[in-house]
């Protein structure tokens, strides 16, 4: 068992330029690199993103494996 | 002898010696290999240790690239030029990604010409992701960075065999670009804008209802006037 985990979350954004919300924000996270990437999603507001990197910080700081 | 040595970092991470695949290789080992494909040029055993063991205590991180080095047999060690301050690998050891880049960056160029043996195996090569399987940051860092670069060559590399008439590879670039980024508007725009010059107008109605039915229910909105434009004619006949 490793004596820490580590998280990885990538975030590629790009915009759509016409669109009604011209923001998209892929993010591809793990909160234990160990187990490799547990979720990938795409996003279209600032919201959203900033919603799902908190959670993927609570996630990381939950005592236990996640899911 | 067979001397040809060859690195691929496309896909899995694989190593051949003379043709024959080198299995077994210590992960510490295959990480060092790696990171040396991906570089066009010796690095400083300060900066591979960094970077490959960045958690580690100097002193620790340069123990672990010895280790590393010395845990590669006598033939994989003809791989790798070592010095007292650097690494690299050997000059005619052969990197899929460079030659995948070179390709890439070629295709981007501003004088872009599409040889007429361009096909296929381009398509191939920019359809793979680089060490998906990899969490180390440099690791991550190489992939989202090759990812960018071969989306925009798909999508020049589409445009220019549509160009040139050849359709059907045209569409097979198209898709992997979709593929790789499935919510990127551009992909579709270029795989509709091929079955359009193909004169498959069913085709490409069918290839803007799929995108539009996955942005609805993806994201919740509708394509941008600018593809729906493309496609007007036909809902409107």
């Amino acid at each position: 068992m490793p004596l820490h985990r580590s998280g990885l979350l990538i975030i590629r954004a790009w915009l759509e330029p016409g669109s009604t919300r011209p923001l998209r924000a892929h993010l591809r996270m793990s909160s234990d690199v160990a187990a490799g990437f547990d979720r990938e999603v795409t996003l279209a507001n600032v919201e959203d993103v900033s919603s799902a990197v908190e959670d993927w910080l609570r996630n990381i700081l939950a005592p236990s494996s996640p899911k | 002898m067979n001397r040809e040595c060859a690195v691929s970092v496309l896909g899995t991470f694989d190593l051949s010696v003379g043709g024959q695949p080198r299995r077994g290789l210590p992960h510490g080992s295959q990480r060092l290999l790696a990171f040396l494909a991906l570089r066009d040029r010796s690095v400083t055993r300060t900066a591979i240790a960094g970077t490959l063991w960045p958690e580690a205590s100097e002193e620790h991180a340069q123990a672990s690239l010895r280790s590393a080095l010395s845990r590669l047999t006598e033939v994989e060690r003809t791989l790798v030029r070592v010095t007292l301050h650097e690494v690299a690998l050997a000059e005619d050891v052969i990197v899929d990604i460079r030659d995948a880049r070179l390709l890439a960056h070629r295709l981007l160029g501003a004088d872009a010409m599409l040889d007429s043996d361009v096909g296929a195996r381009a398509i191939e090569a920019l359809s793979v992701e680089l060490l998906p399987d990899w969490y180390d940051d440099w690791a991550v860092i190489e992939a989202e960075e090759w990812r960018q670069l071969r989306l925009h060559a798909l999508d020049v590399l589409a445009e220019q065999l549509t160009a040139s008439g050849r359709y059907a590879d045209a569409t097979s670039a198209a898709l992997a670009a979709v593929r790789a980024e499935p919510l990127r508007e551009t992909a579709h725009a270029i795989l509709i804008q091929v079955f359009l010059a193909e004169g498959n107008r069913a085709e490409a109605f069918s290839a803007y209802e799929r995108y539009r039915a996955l942005l609805k229910a993806e994201l919740g909105l509708e394509p941008t006037p600018r593809i729906q434009a493309l496609v007007q004619d036909i809902q409107r006949p």
